[in-house]
């Protein structure tokens, strides 16, 4: 078909046609997405009052008093928890009596203890025993005793202690297990 | 210019429709957080709450306990009773004692609790010396001999160092 309208006002037909064609697609989108406002409006309104009671409950739980002062409780229950295993630990932990019965029963005649010294361990104490022995088979003897004893272990008498034949004066390492 | 009036007014239509969507849009995702945080944090301290109750429950219920393992361990102010406590058990067993030093110090791990420190010498019988020693041991404290040295400064006589240490309350 020909067109017989001049150029001119062929070109300004087709602007005005696309004009009103982005008009009414302008107008068609607005109005779904005003549309979509609308019902999105009651989402809008029941969001912001459930977000502030929620926020509001949140505060005054916060704020109640009973939370406030059992604040403290865990702090209580901590320290109870310490003083458990601190007095488990300070629990059982008499060796003395036990340690000087421990090597007094094996005391050998010719042996005098002059010196005793101790350190607790985990497990009971490293004992250092110093003194004289009459005679060199009495301080083997004595060393042998406490070797034999269960309660001392790693029982050590240098062997430079051993020279002397009699009078000898010796210091013996050992480990006290308590029972 | 007449003829593009309605394609302008639509236009500022769409960016007003658009503008109130974006706004109601993100208004109701910003309410959305809003409420799972305030409810997390309602969760939250819900169950803090629980828990400090049945804590408070546990408390309760050992307050006995409590009290008595209370006893085991010196009050802030009691460091004076760790002195006395050495002297009569000294008295009692007739060893001649000398406290040297007296130190509060903290110990790794522990919070709510301090160690004492005592260092003391004693002069007696070798009996008299153990059996001081001996009582210390069986105060109805947390305390506990950590070390000590014997030596024999006569015919009878002894004289003994030793290191001990007490529990007490942290201030």
């Amino acid at each position: 078909m020909v067109n017989l309208l001049p150029q001119p006002e062929q070109r300004r037909l087709t602007s005005a046609y696309y004009m009103r064609l982005a008009t009414v697609f302008c107008l068609m989108v607005g109005t779904a997405v005003a549309l979509g406002g609308v019902l999105l409006m009651p989402s809008y309104l029941v969001s912001r009052a459930s977000a502030d009671s929620y926020e509001r409950y949140r505060a005054a739980l916060e704020g109640s008093v009973g939370l406030k002062e059992r604040a403290y409780t865990s702090e209580d229950v901590a320290e109870l928890i310490e003083r458990i295993r601190i007095t488990e630990s300070y629990a059982k932990s008499a060796f003395t009596a036990e340690l000087i019965d421990g090597f007094g029963d094996k005391l050998t005649p010719g042996i005098r203890i002059t010196a005793i010294s101790f350190t607790r361990t985990d497990s009971g104490a490293s004992v250092t025993l110093g003194g004289t022995a009459l005679t060199r088979q009495a301080l083997l003897t004595f060393a042998d005793a406490l070797r034999a004893s269960p309660s001392f272990t790693q029982v050590s008498l240098p062997v430079s202690q051993l020279v002397t034949e009699q009078d000898a004066t010796f210091s013996i390492t050992a480990s006290f297990e308590r029972k | 210019m007449k003829h593009a009036t309605p394609l302008i007014a639509s236009i500022i239509l769409l960016v007003a429709a658009l503008t109130a969507y974006a706004f109601l849009y993100i208004g109701v995702d910003g309410y959305v957080g809003r409420i799972g945080n305030a409810l997390s944090a309602s969760e939250t301290l819900t169950r803090r709450d629980a828990i400090a109750r049945s804590m408070e429950q546990i408390l309760s219920d050992v307050s006995a306990e409590r009290e008595t393992l209370a006893g085991f361990i010196v009050g802030n102010d009691d460091v004076v009773t760790v002195i006395e406590l050495l002297e009569d058990a000294a008295r009692q067993e007739g060893v001649t004692l000398s406290i040297s030093s007296v130190s509060v110090g903290s110990v790794s791990g522990w919070s709510h609790h301090e160690r004492i420190d005592v260092l003391f010498s004693v002069d007696g019988t070798f009996a008299d010396i153990t059996s001081f020693v001996a009582t210390l041991e069986v105060l109805p404290n947390a305390a506990r001999v950590e070390s000590g040295v014997l030596e024999s400064s006569g015919r009878t006589r002894w004289f003994g160092s030793f290191a001990m240490t007490f529990i007490k309350e942290a201030p």
